[in-house]
């Protein structure tokens, strides 16, 4: 608002300035222009005007002297001819000529339009004549101004432009000249004032011209220097005072919030003389302490909060304060009420102005919380958080301790590694939380059947070690681990929930398995792999086979590995006989393992590919090549079906029905000719899951069978509740028909009953003629075993069917001829 | 020609100043008799002053002779009152009859006795101008001697037959055009000044008889028509008695008659031998008919050559002249 005004005025300023000097200088020059072109355009009027009129004056003089002959001698031809000529007359409006009489001898032209001014004159001709002057008559012209107003129009029409013209650069040089002899070095003038008028630089005007505003320049320039100095020396001075009160300001600052720092540490502070009395506290050294600040004012350190130190203590401070003019340690210290608590303290020693040091500053602070963590950690690091129990670090140590002991004594112990069985399912399938309680509960129950001088420790998981002092005699290492394993095997509730626990038991002992606690350890780890392998809730010792079936199997991993990524996996096929037709209808296939060293039965890798996570792989391989062997039959005109067997991991893998499928579809084989086996404990395994896998399987037309019943629970409910097609009597069973006439019953009594639910049955392990015989009297549906034909690949096993084809009817033929059996 | 006209206009001063102009004839008054001067002023007064001697004692007044070196100044004269009568030519009469109140009274006759005259064009003798052709032939090399223009056969009988009727115009055609009277032009032609010349035979047999060596080289190559013979005017508002005595004397003059004496008659019929007259006879304005038909003609022949001029204008002008001649009657000669 301010700055509008000022700069509104500035405006009115500047233009009052222009218009003080430009306005009456342009309405002088307009009013002296104006009055110079009336003047002269009056004048060339005049001057026309006399022209015009001499012009009528020398006509009527030259005209009336020419007409007086032809006049005087009535030679109208000749006055025609005059008047005639006079039409060239530039400026004649009219003539006319009139003789003595008054009668009209010639006339020419019109007479002007009204409002045309015209110049007209007479003139009498006459002639003497013998002494006599006639009077011939008179000649009258009219001149019109016509020509002359136009002369003077288009003079106007050029001079008024130009006239105008003239005044406009008149003004314009006029303007320019205001404008840059005056306007504009005032403008800089006042510019220059407004920019020195703000604090900052004074910047001179430099100045070309020496006219009075030149002068003007000068002193303002002049005056500038002189202010400049001026200005100069108080701003340094200024300057000075600034710098000293912004130190005095930052001093004063920082000494308020050192204090407000001194004030709000943690850390006690005393400020002591060279005595070390005591001058000045903060409040954490009277929180700290417990004294209050006049009762620590004045009085030695030793004798308040730093009481009690022994004399030697204190001549050591004092000689490093001497010598260091500092010391920094822990000291005993005690507080108003007497307790005595760990400082930590630091002493320096203060000089001023180089003097010998007259103060000390005393930092201390309570470290008895301090302390307090030290020992809890490390407790901490050698102890379990879960169980309380020793951790490997501890256990270790004592492990190391105890070879060291019994390397002197040599009475020997006994390193046991204890894993639970289950443990991992119970935390995967309950909760960590649960899994914790249980591990908990373990640690207790085996603490209960050591003794104390025993070290029972936690490594991690579930997995737990012991050092059985002085116990080296294997019966007696039994007896403790089997009470331990009883123990472990109690069931317990957790939660409501009831569970079993078990564990295994791998037994390392010193000297004989190892002398070093590593060798111990992967011993005593060794043993309890054997343990677990054999199924869990065992004790094993260490022996060097153990180690070296422990090597195998870490061998079989990697080959298996690789046998997997290099699709080392063929599959060889059993018939399958239809007892009442005959021949081959089916095939189960049957994965080997094809190594150089020769094939590997499924027995020997499938538990162990599940354990380790390939079995999936495995069985997508073999599902593969299942499937383009179909294909291959089809394309040859075989119609047998297949039979492949399928494990838990893989049945319940999630994505397997779609993935078969798949790749079902990719080879171009009908469903319906796969027949997926199933065993019975997969199927109760997970009932719920295994219901839906299945329907969705019957769904897209895979046939499912029960392979190996008769072993396990066999339980019938299975093959009523569940959608089976199937049912394949295990081999034992079979096997006992020869033996046992109750399991010709049980066996014949299945078949029925299945056959009665509608479901076919197959006999596997047929070796003899006699279990064919009996079975085929018994109405089984079909069979497969040695006597039909081992597992093959596929051409042979193709080609062994149908040879065997002929001798099934070879057999039937020789059926015949016998009496027909009972 | 050089001393003539100062001469002539020294007479003329000198009688105006001892004559202030009378505005009215009045019988104690000295009549004005008018002359033009045909040949230089000297010879024509000469030639009149025996004549108008006579008239003067017949009159019982003094009659002064003015000689007008112009025909224009007589006629002027006479609109001014300052002549009462005058010896005109046709054309000059025509100009005082219709502007100076003049009346044909008289007629003169040639000496053969006939009252008409012809116009002449002189040629040197040996020019190799021997007709009218032969001077168109060569008009733009030869100089052209004119009448004034009010002489009816110095000018406007020459100017009728010769040139407007051609659609010519003597000073468009000649390398040179003078105007002079008669006898300055017989003389011109006879030195070699002028090529070619008009003139009457009136006139040629004066300067013939007055010069009779300069006759012997000029030669007459075209003759016009007959021209009724000079009229002489007098005012119309000259008193009867005048008129009557004047007419008398004109028409008795050298013819004898009852009372007159042998040797006055003998003095008469030589005072008009010298003038080359037979005598005169009474006439009127109807004598000059003739010539204003031939004026008329001209003017008509020239109006239509006239190519600058306004339409309009030479209807107009036509029709006045047709208006003319339907006044004037007959056909056009």
């Amino acid at each position: 608002m301010g700055g509008f005004a000022r700069k509104a005025r500035e405006v009115c300023c500047r233009r009052g300035l222009a218009s003080k000097i430009l306005l009456p200088a342009l309405a002088l020059s307009l009013g002296v222009g104006t009055m110079l072109f009336l003047f002269f355009s009056a004048k060339f009027a005049r001057q026309a005007e006399e022209d015009l009129r001499n012009r009528l004056e020398t006509f009527l003089t030259t005209q009336a002297a020419e007409l007086e002959g032809p006049v005087w001698e009535f030679d109208q031809a000749a006055i025609d001819r005059l008047f005639r000529s006079y039409a060239l007359a530039p400026d004649l409006q009219t003539a006319r000529l009139v003789d003595a009489r008054g009668q009209v001898l010639a006339r020419v032209g019109e007479a002007a339009p009204a409002g045309e001014r015209v110049f007209a004159e007479s003139r009498g001709l006459s002639r003497q004549a013998g002494g006599q002057i006639y009077d011939l008559g008179r000649l009258e012209v009219a001149f019109s101004d016509f020509r002359l107003r136009q002369a003077l129009a288009a003079g106007r029409a050029v001079e008024l432009p130009a006239a105008v013209g003239l005044t406009a650069i008149f003004v314009g040089v006029l303007a320019l000249t205001v404008h840059w002899s005056v306007g504009k070095p005032l403008r800089r003038l006042r510019e220059s004032l407004e920019r020195n008028a703000a604090p900052g630089t004074r910047v001179p005007l430099s100045w070309g011209s020496a006219d009075e505003l030149g002068q003007v320049v000068a002193a303002y320039n002049a005056m500038l220097a002189e202010v400049n100095q001026h200005t100069g020396n108080l701003e340094r001075a200024n300057a000075g005072l600034r710098v000293e009160n912004a130190q005095r300001r930052r001093a004063e600052k920082r000494l308020a919030l050192y204090k407000a720092m001194v004030e709000a540490t943690d850390a006690a502070m005393a400020i002591a003389d060279r005595e070390l009395r005591i001058r000045e506290t903060n409040a954490a050294c009277l929180r700290i302490t417990g004294f209050t600040a006049d009762e620590l004012a004045g009085r030695q350190v030793w004798d308040t909060f730093l009481a009690g130190q022994e004399p030697d203590q204190i001549a050591a401070i004092g000689r490093s304060l001497e010598i260091h003019a500092a010391w920094s340690g822990e000291c005993r210290g005690v507080v108003r009420e007497g307790r005595r608590v760990p400082f930590r303290v630091t002493i320096n020693a203060l000089s001023f102005d180089d003097d010998a040091p007259s103060h000390h500053v005393i930092v201390f602070a309570d470290i008895s919380e301090q302390k307090a963590t030290q020992k809890l950690l490390k407790a901490l690091a050698y102890t379990d958080s879960l169980t309380g129990l020793p951790n490997r670090a501890l256990f270790m140590d004592r492990l190391e301790r105890e070879i060291c002991i019994e390397s002197r004594h040599g009475r020997g112990f006994a390193l046991l590694f204890i894993d639970l069985d289950n443990f991992k399912w119970i935390n995967d399938s309950l909760s960590h939380a649960v899994g914790d309680q249980v591990l908990g509960v373990m640690a207790g129950r085996m603490q209960e059947c050591l003794r104390a001088e025993d070290t029972l420790a936690r490594m991690g998981g579930d997995e737990f070690t012991v050092i059985l002092r002085e116990t080296a005699h294997p019966p007696a290492i039994v007896r403790v681990v089997e009470k331990l394993l009883a123990r472990l095997a109690e069931p317990l509730s957790i939660d409501g929930q009831r569970l079993e626990v078990g564990g295994s038991v791998g037994v390392a002992l010193y000297p004989a398995d190892g002398f070093d606690s590593e060798t111990l350890m992967k011993n005593a780890d060794t043993a309890m792999y054997a343990a677990k392998a054999d199924g869990g809730g065992q004790l094993r010792f260490f022996k060097p086979s153990i180690a070296e079936a422990a090597k195998t199997r870490m061998e079989l991993r990697a080959r298996l590995r690789q046998a997997v990524a290099g699709s080392e996996f063929v599959l060889h096929y059993q018939p399958i006989v239809d007892m009442v037709g005959g021949g081959a209808v089916h095939y189960e296939a049957l994965v080997r393992w094809n190594r150089p060293e020769g094939l590997v039965y499924p027995n020997d890798f499938i538990p162990f590919a599940e354990t380790e996570g390939l079995v999936g792989a495995i069985g997508r391989q073999v599902l593969d090549m299942a499937f383009a062997q179909l294909r291959a039959w089809e394309d040859d005109d075989e119609e047998a079906t297949l039979a492949v067997n399928i494990s838990r991991n893989q049945f319940l893998e999630e994505g397997f029905v779609a993935d078969l499928v798949r790749r079902a579809q990719r080879h171009g084989v009908a469903p319906t000719r796969m027949v997926l086996e199933l065993t019975e404990s997969l199927i109760i395994s997970d009932p719920a899951a295994v219901r839906a896998v299945m329907a969705r399987l019957i769904d897209h037309g895979f046939r499912i069978a029960v392979d190996d019943f008769g072993v396990g629970y066999s339980s019938l409910s299975v093959l009523l509740e569940y959608p089976v097609h199937v049912v394949k009597l295990d081999k034992s069973l079979v096997a006992s028909l020869g033996r046992d006439l109750r399991a010709q019953a049980m066996v014949s009594g299945f078949i029925s009953l299945f056959q009665g639910i509608g479901l076919e049955v197959v006999a596997e392990g047929v070796e003899h003629p006699a279990q064919h015989e009996f079975l085929l009297g018994a109405g089984c549906d079909m069979a497969q075993g040695w006597l039909y034909g081992k597992p093959l690949p596929a051409p042979f096993a193709v080609a062994a069917a149908r040879s065997l084809e002929q001798r099934l009817f070879a057999l039937r033929l020789q059926d015949k001829s016998l009496p027909p059996r009972q | 020609m050089r001393t003539v006209f100062p001469a002539c206009l020294l007479v003329v001063v000198l009688l105006s100043a001892l004559f202030p102009p009378p505005l009215r004839a009045q019988s104690q008054d000295p009549v004005v008799f008018g002359l033009i001067a045909t040949a230089s002023p000297q010879t024509v007064l000469a030639q009149w002053a025996p004549l108008l001697a006579d008239l003067g004692q017949a009159l019982g007044r003094e009659v002064r002779p003015q000689v007008f070196t112009d025909y224009a100044g007589v006629v002027w004269a006479m609109a001014a009152g300052h002549v009462h009568m005058a010896w005109l030519g046709n054309k000059s009469a025509i100009e005082a009859v219709d502007r100076a109140g003049g009346e044909v009274a008289l007629q003169a006759l040639g000496n053969d006795g006939q009252a008409a005259y012809h116009s002449v064009l002189l040629a040197r003798v040996g020019s190799g101008i021997a007709t009218a052709e032969d001077m168109f032939a060569r008009a733009s090399a030869l100089a052209y001697g004119d009448g004034d223009v009010n002489s009816t056969s110095g000018h406007v009988i020459p100017d009728f037959y010769l040139f407007s009727r051609r659609g010519l115009e003597p000073r468009a055609i000649f390398r040179r055009v003078a105007q002079n009277n008669h006898e300055d032009n017989f003389l011109a032609v006879a030195d070699g000044r002028l090529d070619v010349a008009t003139g009457n035979t009136v006139n040629l047999a004066r300067s013939t008889a007055l010069h009779p060596e300069a006759a012997s080289r000029v030669a007459v190559i075209w003759t016009s028509p007959p021209i009724p013979g000079d009229p002489l005017v007098w005012r119309a508002d000259l008193d009867a008695g005048t008129k009557a005595s004047v007419r008398g004397f004109f028409t008795g003059y050298g013819r004898p008659a009852p009372g007159k004496a042998q040797d006055a008659l003998a003095r008469e019929q030589a005072v008009l031998a010298a003038m080359e007259r037979g005598g005169f006879k009474a006439s009127d304005n109807g004598q000059l008919r003739e010539v204003r038909r031939i004026e008329l003609h001209q003017r008509r022949d020239r109006l239509l050559s006239d190519l600058g001029l306004p339409q309009e204008e030479r209807l107009r002008r036509l029709e006045d002249i047709d208006a003319a001649m339907r006044a004037l009657g007959g056909d056009a000669p």
